[in-house]
């Protein structure tokens, strides 16, 4: 039998060679790709409710959700300096379970915004929402929002919703800010870096791990990719090295909303970011707080938080909200915010 | 160590992984003399660029379909028949994108990835001579499929931990399908070496 062998073996010098070559072609590859595909953060124009240089933050005291939205609208000034900016909304609310206010946005709370925002001129808004994924049959997109009621109730109500993929790597566009002490981008939703104008509709809850307490800032988690939050949970879930109190401030600051409107009628307090595992609905608090500046809203939502949660404190939130400050997403100290207080 | 008994050791562990193929009369087979390594590197070129130009026809349906047909292409490319390349490029697509419909009813999307493999298992098995060759690829198509998949994605986000960089986590099933195919087609290799080949005396060296 012959002994003719169909190849020559390859030799060690050939198969490093040829692994070198191999990977140096696919590193490079990845390194120009993400180069090209790597933007700067969404630029917005400066906050435009401010009074005598200082931002405003309007807190409304009420029952009728209706009128104290109003009141806190007047007391800002109007929504008319956001019709000038374009004339379509994205809403971003806060839908991270199937549990109904005030684990999640109050669907009421989206359309009572919109009609006011059809008053000042916009010609609609539209709500995303990206916490689910079409890689798995029962966690598709819309399936929070299906269950929950947000869906039709919005559908009909002329607010169209928008659930994307949260796991879709085409959904997203990977932005940075030079300023950021990690330098790595983070995966915004394209809407949302495209949006002329972007209205933040959160609650007030605690939040055990990490982030300590969800608001304006801890919300826009659910803007970025999966791949953003699963990175941030695998890096620091615990929040001990702080890591995850900075990345939660970069996502806000790739989305920067113009307009911040948190529904504090009713807070979920000593755990969270849903029900169960200890945590409680505070009811009767019957606040709306309305400001453009995301960081003046988590700073007083900390504190009124701290009031109404034992096991919650101010400083629990001092990282974050220094954080923010620095990176000038507004102002943490809240004197040197004009706060506006007033019953509906 | 000398070098020649560097290059010996060298030279065994590549002939175990890959031993040389004959015919009972000594002819060389004019299909089946690439090297393992062309195997690995076409497994992940072909899956990773056809995952990506999936990209481009449409989310996930479109990348399973688009990144398991390229396997299959490289399967039939890497063994000399073009046409069988091309129709089982087809056909283990329409069954990728079948098998994804279905799941996204059924589960997950993801149970595409083993029917693809036991798809291009079944295509694999007519480039073998061997009844035993062909049953393993037969039998070895989903797992090494789904393994290799598994493998992928882990590894790729192992690395983005690793990287602290979400542009990469962001390209998990990116990773998955790389594994996909180059566990496949490395598999496929490997058993068509050790089962359908006749071994030359002395082990080949």
């Amino acid at each position: 039998m012959s002994t003719s062998s169909v190849s020559e073996p390859l030799n060690r010098r050939g198969f490093l060679r040829m692994s070198a070559g191999v990977l140096a072609t696919a590193g490079a590859g990845f390194v120009s790709g993400c180069a090209l595909t790597s933007r700067m953060c969404r630029v917005v124009p400066p906050n435009p409710f401010v009074a005598a240089g200082k931002p405003l933050l309007v807190i409304v005291q009420g029952d009728d959700m209706g009128a104290m939205l109003r009141a806190g609208i007047e007391a800002l000034g109007g929504l008319e300096p956001l019709a000038r900016l374009g004339r379509e909304a994205i809403f971003r609310g806060n839908y991270v379970a199937s549990q109904p206010y005030p684990v999640t946005t109050d669907p009421n709370v989206v359309l009572a915004v919109a009609t006011e925002l059809k008053r000042a001129g916009l010609t609609g808004a539209s709500l995303l929402d990206t916490h689910g994924t079409r890689l798995g049959a029962s966690i598709p997109p819309e399936h929070i929002l299906r269950r929950l009621g947000v869906l039709e109730k919005l559908t009909q109500g002329g607010v169209p919703v928008l659930a994307r993929d949260f796991a879709d790597p085409d959904e997203f566009v990977f932005v940075r800010n030079p300023a950021w002490p990690i330098p790595k981008p983070v995966a915004v939703h394209r809407l949302l870096h495209e949006a002329p104008i972007v209205v933040s509709l959160p609650v007030l809850k605690r939040h055990r791990g990490g982030a300590n307490f969800s608001c304006c800032l801890k919300m826009h988690f659910g803007s970025v990719a999966m791949a953003d939050r699963m990175l941030i949970h695998a890096k620091d879930d615990s929040g001990r090295s702080g890591l995850f109190q900075q990345r939660l401030v970069h996502f806000a600051d790739a989305v920067r909303p113009q307009l911040n409107v948190v529904d504090a009628r009713a807070v979920l307090t000593r755990g969270g970011p849903a029900l169960g595992g200890g945590a409680e609905i505070v009811r009767g608090v019957n606040k709306l707080i309305l400001s453009g500046d995301m960081v003046a809203v988590d700073s007083y939502c900390a504190r009124l938080l701290a009031q109404l949660d034992p096991t919650f404190g101010v400083d629990m939130a001092t990282t974050q909200l220094k954080h923010a400050a620095a990176l000038g997403l507004g102002r943490a100290d809240l004197d040197a915010v004009k706060i506006v207080d007033i019953r509906a | 160590m000398d070098r020649s008994v560097r290059g010996a050791c060298w030279a065994r562990v590549w002939n175990f992984l890959f031993p040389p193929k004959v015919h009972g009369d000594g002819a060389q087979p004019q299909y089946r003399g690439h090297r393992l390594l062309q195997w690995i590197v076409a497994g992940l070129v072909f899956s990773a660029l056809g995952w990506i130009a999936g990209g481009y026809l449409g989310s996930w349906a479109s990348r399973t379909a688009c990144a398991a047909g390229a396997t299959a292409l490289a399967l039939g490319w890497l063994n000399r028949r073009p046409g069988a390349a091309l129709v089982g490029a087809v056909g283990v697509a329409i069954v990728g994108l079948v098998a994804v419909r279905i799941g996204e009813s059924f589960f997950s999307p993801l149970l595409a990835w083993p029917v693809a493999g036991l798809a291009i298992g079944v295509l694999g098995a007519f480039a073998y001579r061997r009844r035993r060759a062909r049953i393993t690829i037969i039998v070895a198509g989903p797992l090494l499929g789904s393994a290799g998949f598994f493998a992928g994605m882990v590894a790729t986000f192992l690395i983005a931990v690793g990287l602290n960089d979400s542009r990469v986590s962001a390209e998990t099933l990116l990773g998955g399908a790389v594994g996909f195919g180059l566990l496949l087609l490395t598999g496929t290799a490997l058993a068509g070496r050790w089962l359908d080949a006749i071994r030359a005396p002395g082990g080949g060296l």
